[in-house]
């Protein structure tokens, strides 16, 4: 049980506290943590007895209990001036939160602290490490999120090319009518791109109250945040220049896509568009050029894009716009092959294997769109494989521990050899482990003070750099100046095995020497309490109880890992543990199931944000793939009536149309797929290079479920599209020419 | 002398009428007309005289409102959609103003594709396609897509879809509307050439009097009655 003294004025940490009674604290009054009232009984108006350390006993009236769901351990806090009187630290405080209200001077506050006070204070600015900790974590995550969203703003643009193309092919009798009666090109153009410009204004305040919409959404799941141990603000804020950035893409997108067909209005011929006998046949790209512009253009993005360098998502654009362009130039150039592979099915048959290639930038946009959305849930599988292997992987492997017990205080670290002695049969070794935040020159490290002896035994699969000495543990053991780093901080220090590095203590500062290296993807993932397990080094408890604790003596621990011998029940185990020693000590138990279920639940609703984003990637694709097959049909439905009149059924027609957004399907999950897994390359390598290493990790299920998904996509959005197909009056249709 | 032979289509009584909004149209107001194996009719009349809707009718693209079409020896009048299409597949070929090629298909997979639509076998596709186009001038064009032709080509192309199938009856709607006079001719004759060798019987829409003095009769209608019949010898 930890007790605090607040400053109830001042205290804005504990101001902000929600109670169940009161946060007034008088002296005698006390306030507790929802855990230890749950846990003990405990509730407003009951008395507890604190003991101080020269054993005499502290009764005080508890009138309120803290609701948050963030605390560890038993707390309970008193008025500041009653505790110093009580504990005998008047005029002291061990530690005193600064409020920053600019938080972007976080740093430069930080860094005048350091200056201010020196090297006796450990100034720690948690909420600005936290920022950074996300920000560097997220950095994998926003990089892939940027390159879709480039790749978004590539299709939105092809979007707006097609419809005023197809805006323009239905219009085009009025655009000679109006030049026959004296209409100038220029007209002509401004006509179709003032309507651009009125599509772009649209669709800019439709997007905004959209964008806004959705992030109110994804704000929803604020509880995510919490797995990187921050909770989020309260309040959601979207910043104005977000507004204008993305107001400002819109609208390029769409008149850059407008531009190219109004100036084809202005450009049309008035005999031409008067009769359309008459009218030029469109060009038709050649495979050859597709397949010598797009082979080039996807080697160098898919390049790029394992390199792990931030590109402004130029990698991934150009590796899908490539990827478009060679699987256009193989729709078009394998037409013979895909003819014979389809002859089973005669005429439908014959007529998709024409249509595939027919409208190439139609179709390429089609398959971006589906591509855009596969390739997301590709990296997202990917991603979420390769987290979950990690934080598997450094719960048992890297750990090796069956049952975590944290106690509420720190204990000899000889206690480990009095649970051992609760089931010797069951429990093959335990292992004490202490935590300390501190510094190495301006680096925030955390120093885990470990049992040489027993730390191999449980922690028995890790992986050591090359030039890490067999004997690492003995050397650990026998040498007090000596640590171990995790690969990450050995990096972000510039250090190697043999060099030493100074490392502040409460007394001044202690030079330690390197003698090994740690590696793995699992321990990047770990944090144990704040320290970051990739930000630490490892000491002998020796070591530790020497130069980090306020008082040294005996080795003393909090943490204490149980390993347990094959076959043992961790749950029965841990239950014996705590009728043991539950009564005496203050222990949280943990076994390494629950904590898997834990962490995969908090990983399960990180990905539910990204899962919401997939499926908004799902409804645009299928409006796309709707969009398409509407196209398609509306220009081909005097082919359909005329293919209706030579005895097709409107089964055939359905069949047709379907099968075509089918294809299409298919095409966007080939090139959706391999952008997906250069994509996760590129964000895991990104990681890596970050600290946060996640193993790269193809999502073979994901590929599996991405296929059912293009070829629901297609087939969704198809339906209608088909369905007018079957509708077409034929008379209609047959007799006039439009 | 045609009605001694067998009707591939014949009209009786037939009645069609429209609605345009709140108005009721009589398109055809008690059409009665039959037309034998390899004969060849046109019908000729202003427009809005009825002479579309009959040919849609006989192209069993449309029913109608009262009387009997009978195609074949078959009733078509009330049968549905799916029949519909089973008589349009099986016996009737169509020639449209505007040629209607599919673009992404030659003029020999234009030619082959109401064949496919048949089930007929690859061997006799191809051979067929190939003597149409041989028979219409178009052998050495054969690969060549729509676009890559003329309006009279494509119209030829046309020709020979409309008789590959072998159908007992052949539509043709203004067939020589979109091409020059020379053109048109040349089209006229062919299709006239091959009905009357292929004994299929034709049933043509036209305004131009030189292309329906090709015809074996011309039936003249308005206001949806048909006025006057012209036997040409």
């Amino acid at each position: 049980m930890s007790v605090t003294g607040v400053d109830q004025l001042k205290d804005f940490q504990y101001r902000e506290y929600t109670f169940e009674g009161t946060g007034n604290l008088r002296r005698n009054d006390a306030t507790i943590g929802q855990k230890m009232s749950e846990d003990l009984g405990i509730k407003v108006g009951d008395y507890i007895t604190i003991q101080r350390s020269d054993g005499s006993t502290l009764s005080v009236h508890v009138v309120g209990i803290v609701k948050t769901s963030l605390e560890t351990g038993y707390n309970v806090y008193i008025d500041l001036a009653f505790a110093q009187q009580k504990f005998g630290y008047v005029g002291r405080v061990t530690y005193a939160i600064v409020h920053v209200t600019d938080e972007t001077r976080l740093t430069e506050v930080r860094k005048m602290l350091e200056r201010n006070l020196g090297d006796s204070y450990s100034i720690r600015a948690t909420k600005e490490e936290t920022i950074n900790f996300v920000l560097e974590s997220l950095a994998g995550w926003r990089q892939g999120l940027s390159s879709i969203s480039t790749v978004a703003v590539l299709v939105s643009v092809g979007l707006v090319l097609n419809t005023m193309y197809m805006n323009l092919g239905e219009r085009t009798y009025e655009v000679g009518v109006l030049r026959a009666i004296g209409a100038r090109r220029r007209d002509v153009f401004w006509l179709f791109f003032s309507e651009t410009i009125f599509y772009a204004l649209i669709g800019i305040a439709v997007g905004l109250a959209a964008g806004v919409g959705f992030a109110r959404i994804i704000y929803s799941f604020t509880s995510v945040v919490s797995i990187f141990g921050a909770e989020s603000s309260g309040t959601l804020t979207v910043r104005p220049e977000y507004l204008i950035s993305g107001a400002t893409t819109g609208f390029l997108a769409t008149i850059v896509g407008g531009f190219l067909p109004s100036l084809s209005a202005a450009r049309t011929g008035i005999l031409s568009a008067l009769k359309p006998g008459i009218r030029p046949p469109g060009k038709q790209r050649t495979a050859v050029k597709l397949l010598l512009v797009g082979v080039p253009l996807a080697t160098i993005g898919g390049y790029i894009s394992t390199l792990g360098i931030e590109v402004g998502s130029l990698d991934i654009a150009l590796l899908i716009i490539g990827l478009v362009m060679v699987t256009s130039g193989i729709l078009r150039v394998g037409e013979p092959l895909i003819e014979r592979m389809l002859s089973p099915f005669k005429a439908v048959g014959k007529l998709l294997s024409k249509n595939l290639g027919r409208n190439l930038r139609r179709a390429a946009i089609t398959y971006a769109v589906i591509a855009m959305c596969i390739a997301f849930l590709v990296m997202m599988g990917g991603m979420r494989i390769g987290m979950q292997y990690a934080v598997r992987e450094t719960l048992t492997s890297y750990f090796g521990a069956d049952i975590m017990i944290f106690a509420g205080s720190r204990l000899p670290a000889s206690f480990s050899k009095s649970i051992v002695q609760v089931d010797p049969a069951a429990i093959e070794a335990v292992t004490s482990m202490d935590v300390t935040a501190t510094k190495s020159g301006n680096t925030q490290i955390g120093v885990i003070s470990v049992d040489p002896d027993t730390f191999p035994l449980v922690f028995n699969k890790l992986e050591f750099s090359e030039d890490t000495p067999r004997d690492v543990y003995v050397q650990l053991k026998n040498n007090l100046y000596s640590i171990l780093l995790v690969e990450p901080l050995a990096n972000s220090l510039k250090v190697k095995v043999g060099q030493q590095i100074p490392v502040r203590t409460p007394a001044g500062s202690v030079k330690l020497t390197v003698i090994g290296v740690l590696r793995g993807a699992g321990l990047s993932m770990a944090s144990i309490g704040n320290v970051r397990m990739s930000q630490s080094g490892f000491v002998s408890l020796r070591t530790g109880s020497t130069f980090f604790l306020e008082s040294a003596g005996v080795p003393k621990a909090m943490l204490f890992y149980v390993k347990l011998r094959a076959g043992s029940d961790a749950i029965q185990v841990k239950n014996e543990i705590h009728q043991k020693f539950g009564t005496t000590y203050e222990l949280d138990m943990i076994t390494v199931n629950d904590l898997m279920a834990e962490v995969e639940t908090q990983s399960g609703r990180f990905f539910v944000v990204f899962d919401v984003i997939v499926y908004m990637a799902i409804i645009s694709a299928t409006a796309g793939i709707s969009a398409t097959m509407l196209m398609n049909v509306n220009e081909r439905r005097r082919e359909i009536g005329m293919l209706r009149s030579q005895g097709m059924s409107n089964t055939q027609i359905f069949a047709l149309v379907v099968a075509e957004a089918v294809f299409l399907g298919l095409a966007g999950y080939v090139v959706g797929c391999v952008a997906g897994v250069f994509l996760l390359r590129g964000v895991v390598s990104l990681m890596s290079g970050m600290g946060l290493i996640v193993p790269y990790i193809v999502p073979w299920e994901r590929l599996q479920f991405a296929l059912f998904l293009a070829i629901g996509i297609s087939v969704a959005g198809v339906i209608y599209p088909a369905l007018r197909a079957t509708r077409v009056n034929l008379i209609e249709v047959l007799r006039y020419r439009g | 002398m045609t009605m001694q032979t067998q009707a591939v289509v014949e009209l009786i009584d037939v009645t069609k009428t429209y609605r345009l909004g709140e108005i009721l149209v009589e398109a055809l107001r008690g059409v009665n007309m039959r037309a034998s194996g390899g004969e060849i009719v046109a019908i000729m009349g202003p427009s809005g005289s009825g002479k579309s809707t009959i040919l849609n009718l006989i192209g069993a693209l449309d029913r109608p409102t009262s009387g009997k079409v009978i195609i074949a020896g078959k009733d078509v009048s009330k049968m549905s959609e799916n029949r519909l299409g089973e008589i349009r597949r099986d016996s009737i070929g169509y020639i449209f103003q505007f040629y209607n090629l599919i673009p992404v298909l030659t003029a020999y997979e234009n030619v082959e594709l109401p064949m496919l639509i048949t089930g007929v076998s690859g061997e006799k596709r191809a051979a067929r396609a190939h003597e149409l186009l041989g028979l219409v001038g178009l052998a050495n064009r054969a690969h060549h897509r729509p676009d890559e032709l003329s309006g009279g080509e494509q119209q030829r192309v046309a020709v020979a879809r409309a008789l590959s199938k072998r159908p007992p009856l052949v539509l043709a709607d203004e067939p020589t509307g979109d091409l020059d006079s020379k053109s048109g001719m040349q089209v006229m004759k062919i299709l006239k050439d091959l009905a009357k060798k292929e004994l299929s019987t034709v049933v043509m829409v036209t305004h131009d009097h030189q292309m329906a003095s090709l015809a074996d009769r011309i039936l003249e209608i308005r206001d949806g009655k048909i006025v006057k019949e012209t036997e040409i010898i």
